[in-house]
């Protein structure tokens, strides 16, 4: 054993002692957890340990690379984040779920074998869960159940897939996977469903907004991310994931566009991004793979900017549609700009942490000639910039003014938003830091001329654009409705089902049960009547019966003879004593 | 080394009793505390004697009480558990019966001054004492006589003097169940005798261990026959079960479970009187014993299903419950012998405790009619817990011993309906009723404890019993349920008899 512990325990375990802790010592003790688990972090080498043997398997719970590293990292930096974000919260619920979602996403990224992936996969959907059913509202509550039905059927198709994998291969341990057999394919939709990709991706824009204005913080960053993490170990080059990324990019943008919800369209957002990583993934070689993690990286901080920002647009208005929203630069400007760096982050302006990441996915694909991958990649920056780099600052905090005016949000949450503001700007000034944890070498400029130059041309047609829109009146007004997903396909059947549950089966339960019943009833009934009058028939045979035997037939006897009279009464009584005398004689052999 | 072990562990409880006889005013107040603790003794002694067989040795030991006439007592592998077992459900009712001959003194005879009281208390007590005798003359006999004798002393000195004494007159006077009981023992005993009789005059010896020679014999079937009658008699196995609803249910509860006791050992004179000796004639009996012991059976849930008088409830309950037993025994293969008398001791620990339970609720409430009852949980949760214990054991429910011993038991009858395939149904069925205990167990529980709480037992004055009433029954639960986990040692100790 070596001297440092899984990360993924310090804060499992560490989330248990929270409730235990009150105050200042509370909020200085999760802080601390963070810090803990990062000390702990640089001091693991690389390589597989932590394995523990169970029934015939080992089960690692350490395998130590570069590529785990580097997302372990970030999952640490962004608990930090969150948890100095979700300082003021006093429900310990959320405490406790927020640091199990963590451990749970440490977990996956550490471990060696499908066993213990799928324990710390189902602690990330159920600790998630907890986040959205935290918001204790009934929308969410709806929520929650469905994004449970969701990542049940994932977790039941992983599951599959494992039992499956360990059963033609023997053991549990993994690296590369690929896909073969039947097996692998149901892992890749267990991988997928957690990755938001196209069509097992509308359980995200439909929970996220319905979680806590803290929670939906963690959650943007962890789920997503450690599927990507599992994607990049386990299918890396897999060309499916390539158009599958690419028009998971591609999609989101028209949806973004038109909800109202803010935080629902930064879900959305979180698509289109995530659909980048996936295309890298999908790519497969070293430098889509390393866009692919710099990417995850660098969108992980600044959608957490961006969830923060508009989270506390709902904490401290207590709304989040952009139809009630408008002219919050005004009282609340730290917010706006936090808001505004975030959205220029995940637009991928230059001197943002966004550019240096979008820009070697996008290369990854222009150098493999596959032109068709990159123009949607293209075409995706584009909206993203629209939906999430214009609409959500514009529509929130400029626009049109709706009359509120909310104070900023406590000063944890400014703290971390500033934290996070400055690491989108750092990372894109300086982004060596972030090269040196890729795991690939890292050959690729940024700053070319070509990459600058493209992104500007790119972001100013598109403001361009925008502006023509909203002073022609065409842009499409915000207007409040639900919008039409591929969920459909199951929402239409579900209900159906559940029409089919409430109506026939229902009326033939209630049959079986009718018929049941009243056969128990009525033996409930005559069965012990029946014995019990069996009883009383027995015990009158007994006790009635054989105890007044003697009495009647000494009564019999006592009729006969006085009926009879005195002298046959007599002559019988002799002749049947003169028959007995006989029968001993016979029986002592007297007569033969 | 203890010397005459098994003599200290016959003979002891009577010298307590005379002891209490005669130190009626002085001691006579906590003279059920010496019962008790006399029984403790006894008890730790079976213990020891239990360390011993367990090691593999067989305890014989021989008092010759004249030139013909000799009493040895023999303890093995079959005779020790049912004596340990039989003499912690005495101790346990010893110490159950301190509040309860008080409580029974006071509703029959009114109040009393202190001498007539102490007369009666320790009446009780001495007449009590004879109980423990009496079962461990019948384990440790080796001698049919001796059996008999000790059978027709629990008949008569315990049975009929405290149930005349002592008995409940709710529905017929207390006078007419104590002969009804006398009657039925001795009609049971007598045709036992018979059959003792019958066979001496083919071996000419009254030893058990003689009784092997009688195989062959044409008689046998005629020998097996009265002594099965005379045993089913005491077994309330039906056509003959009348008596126990009456004499169970009108008994004193304190005693109630030892009588339950009584019925059920018979069990064990049967396996050790006919099964062990003759296996093989014995096999003519098999299936005439599985249709009668399912009958009882099933008659006896119905039964019970249809009672509302607490103790004639327990009292039907055990009609059924001892049946299983038999059937187990009529199976005649080695697992069905060991589950059937692995199960008369789970029975007797679980009846003990649920007729107890029922003296409770009629000693605390003065109500008998269960239908009057309801929602006593918040009163008397003890009571609730100790009922329902009772209600796991005799259901048998994992993890208590009456689990082990319906699986052994029904294991011995599976095999034995393989190979006589018409057996087979009424194995089955057997098994499939198990479940009225569930049902009749627990509905009288629902009825008693759970539900609104019934005006008539809603004073305050309804409370948990005495300390020495709910924790010796407490402690007969926790043995059913260790039996129920650690069953090894009673099982190897019977098996080795029965190999």
């Amino acid at each position: 054993m070596i001297n440092v512990v899984p990360p993924a325990l310090i804060f499992i375990i560490g989330a248990f002692l929270i409730p235990l802790l009150k105050g200042r010592l509370k909020s200085l003790y999760m802080l601390l957890l963070p810090v803990l688990a990062l000390i702990d972090l640089l001091y693991m080498p690389k390589g597989k340990y932590w394995i523990i043997k169970f029934l015939d398997y080992n089960l690692i719970f350490g395998r130590v690379d570069a590529l785990s590293m580097v997302f372990a990292y970030i999952f640490v930096l962004i608990t930090f984040i969150a948890v100095l974000y979700a300082l003021h919260v006093k429900d310990d619920l959320q405490h406790v779920a927020a640091f199990c979602y963590a451990g749970g996403a440490l977990g996956v990224t550490f471990v060696g074998d499908l066993f213990s992936l799928y324990v710390f996969w189902e602690i990330l959907a159920i600790a998630s869960l907890l986040l959205i059913l935290a918001r204790r509202t009934d929308r969410a509550r709806k929520a929650g159940f469905r994004y449970f039905l969701w990542h049940f059927f994932g977790g039941l198709c992983l599951l599959a897939g494992i039992i499956l994998y360990v059963h033609n291969r023997g053991t549990p341990e993994f690296g590369y996977i690929g896909l073969s057999d039947l097996s692998t394919y149901l892992m890749l939709i267990g991988f997928c469903l957690n990755a938001v990709v196209f069509p097992l991706h509308p359980w995200l824009p439909d929970a996220y907004p319905e979680a806590t204005v803290t929670g939906a913080v963690f959650m943007s960053a962890l789920t997503t991310k450690s599927a990507v993490y599992i994607l990049a170990r386990t299918f890396p080059g897999t060309a499916i994931l390539i158009w599958a990324g690419a028009f998971m990019t591609c999609f989101p943008i028209f949806y973004a566009v038109i909800v109202n919800d803010m935080r629902r369209v930064l879900g959305y957002s979180l698509i289109n991004q995530v659909g980048f990583m996936v295309c890298g993934i999908g790519i497969g070689t070293q430098l889509s793979i390393n866009g692919t993690v710099s990417h995850a990286f660098c969108h992980i901080i600044y959608k957490a900017l961006l969830f923060m920002s508009t989270g506390a647009v709902l904490h401290m208005t207590g709304k989040i549609r952009g139809t009630d929203l408008g002219g919050l630069y005004k009282t609340m400007p730290f917010t706006a700009i936090c808001c505004i760096i975030g959205a220029a982050s995940i637009s991928g302006f230059p001197l943002t942490s966004g550019f240096v990441s979008k820009a070697m996915v996008l290369t990854a694909a222009a150098k493999g000639h596959l032109y068709l991958v990159w123009f949607m990649l293209y075409f995706a920056s584009a909206g993203v910039f629209h939906h999430a780099g214009i609409k959500v600052p514009y529509f929130t905090f400029f626009g049109e003014d709706s009359g509120i005016r909310a104070k900023e949000p406590p000063i944890n949450m400014r703290l971390a938003m500033g934290i996070a503001a400055f690491l989108c700007i750092f990372l894109g000034v300086y982004p060596y830091p972030l090269y040196k944890i890729l795991p690939y070498p890292v050959d690729f400029v940024p700053y070319t001329a070509f990459h600058v130059l493209g992104m500007l041309q790119l972001l100013m047609f598109g403001a361009l654009a925008f502006t023509l829109l909203i002073l022609s009146g065409y842009y499409p007004a915000e207007m409040r409705a639900a919008n039409l997903d591929t969920d459909w396909f199951l929402r239409m059947p579900g209900r159906g089902f559940v029409w089919l549950c409430q109506k026939p089966v229902v009326a033939f339960g209630n049959l079986i049960e009718r018929i049941s019943l009243r056969m128990a009833g009525g033996s409930s009934k005559s069965l012990p009547g029946g014995a019990v009058v069996c009883e009383d028939g027995v015990d009158k045979f007994y006790h009635v019966g054989l105890t007044s035997t003697p009495t009647i037939i000494y009564n019999w006897v006592k009729h006969l003879r006085t009926e009879v009279g005195y002298l046959p009464w007599n002559l019988a009584y002799v002749f049947i004593c003169f028959i007995g005398f006989l029968f001993i004689m016979l029986l002592l052999g007297v007569i033969k | 080394m203890i010397p005459h072990i098994l003599a200290q562990i016959v003979v002891v409880p009577v010298i307590a009793s005379i002891i209490i006889f005669l130190t009626r005013p002085i001691l006579g107040k906590k003279a059920g505390w010496i019962a008790g603790i006399t029984l403790i003794y006894t008890t730790v002694l079976l213990c020891i004697a239990g360390l011993r067989v367990y090691g593999g040795e067989i305890i014989h030991e021989k008092y010759p009480l004249g030139p013909e006439v000799s009493l040895n007592l023999l303890a093995d592998g079959l005779s020790l558990p049912v004596a340990l077992i039989v003499n912690l459900i005495c101790i346990a009712l010893a110490f159950y019966s301190i509040h309860y001959v008080d409580h029974r003194i006071e509703v029959i005879y009114g109040e009393v001054d202190k001498k007539t009281w102490l007369i009666y208390y320790t009446r009780f007590f001495f007449l009590y004492l004879f109980f423990p005798t009496g079962f461990m003359g019948v384990s440790f006999a080796t001698n049919a006589i001796s059996m008999y004798f000790f059978l027709e002393l629990l008949t008569i000195i315990p049975l009929y003097f405290i149930m005349a004494q002592f008995g409940y007159s709710d529905y017929i006077t207390r006078y007419k169940v104590a002969l009804l009981c006398l009657f039925w023992g001795v009609v049971g005993a007598t045709l036992f005798l018979i059959g003792v009789l019958l066979a001496y005059t083919q071996i000419g010896s009254f030893e058990l261990s003689e009784l092997k020679n009688l195989a062959g014999n044409p008689l046998t079937f005629w020998i097996a026959l009265l002594i099965l009658l005379g045993m089913g008699t005491k077994l309330a196995v039906v056509p003959f079960q009348v008596w126990m609803p009456w004499v169970h249910a009108e008994h004193p509860t304190c005693i109630a479970g030892l009588l339950a006791v009584y019925a059920n050992i018979a069990a064990y004179v049967i396996v050790r009187v006919l099964v062990l000796p003759l296996h093989e004639d014995m096999k003519v009996f098999c299936l005439p014993i599985l249709v009668f012991a399912l009958i009882t059976m099933v008659y006896g849930s119905f039964l019970a299903l249809a009672q509302t008088d607490a103790k004639r409830f327990c009292a039907c309950s055990t009609i059924s419950q001892i049946s299983y037993s038999v059937f187990g025994i009529g199976a005649l293969t080695i697992w069905g012998i060991e589950g059937g008398i692995f199960y008369f001791l789970s029975h007797i620990l679980g009846k003990a405790i649920l007729f107890s339970t029922a003296g409770i609720l009629v000693y605390v409430t003065g109500i008998r009619d269960m239908r009057r009852m309801g929602g006593l949980w918040s009163k008397m949760p003890i009571t609730a817990i100790l009922w329902i214990s009772a209600a796991l054991i005799l259901s048998a429910l994992p993890p208590t011993s009456g689990f082990v011993g319906k699986f052994t038991l029904f294991t011995g009858a599976f095999q034995f309906a393989m190979h006589e395939n018409i057996a087979l149904p009424i194995v089955i069925v057997g098994l499939i009723s198990t479940i009225l205990t569930l049902v009749y167990t627990f509905l009288a529980a629902i009825r008693i404890f759970f539900g609104p709480l019934k005006p008539e037992v809603s004073s305050d004055n309804i409370k948990d019993p005495p300390l020495t009433m709910s924790v010796p029954l407490l402690t007969l639960a926790v043995v059913a349920l260790i039996l129920g986990v650690y069953p090894k040692p009673f099982l190897a100790l019977l098996h080795s008899v029965l190999l």
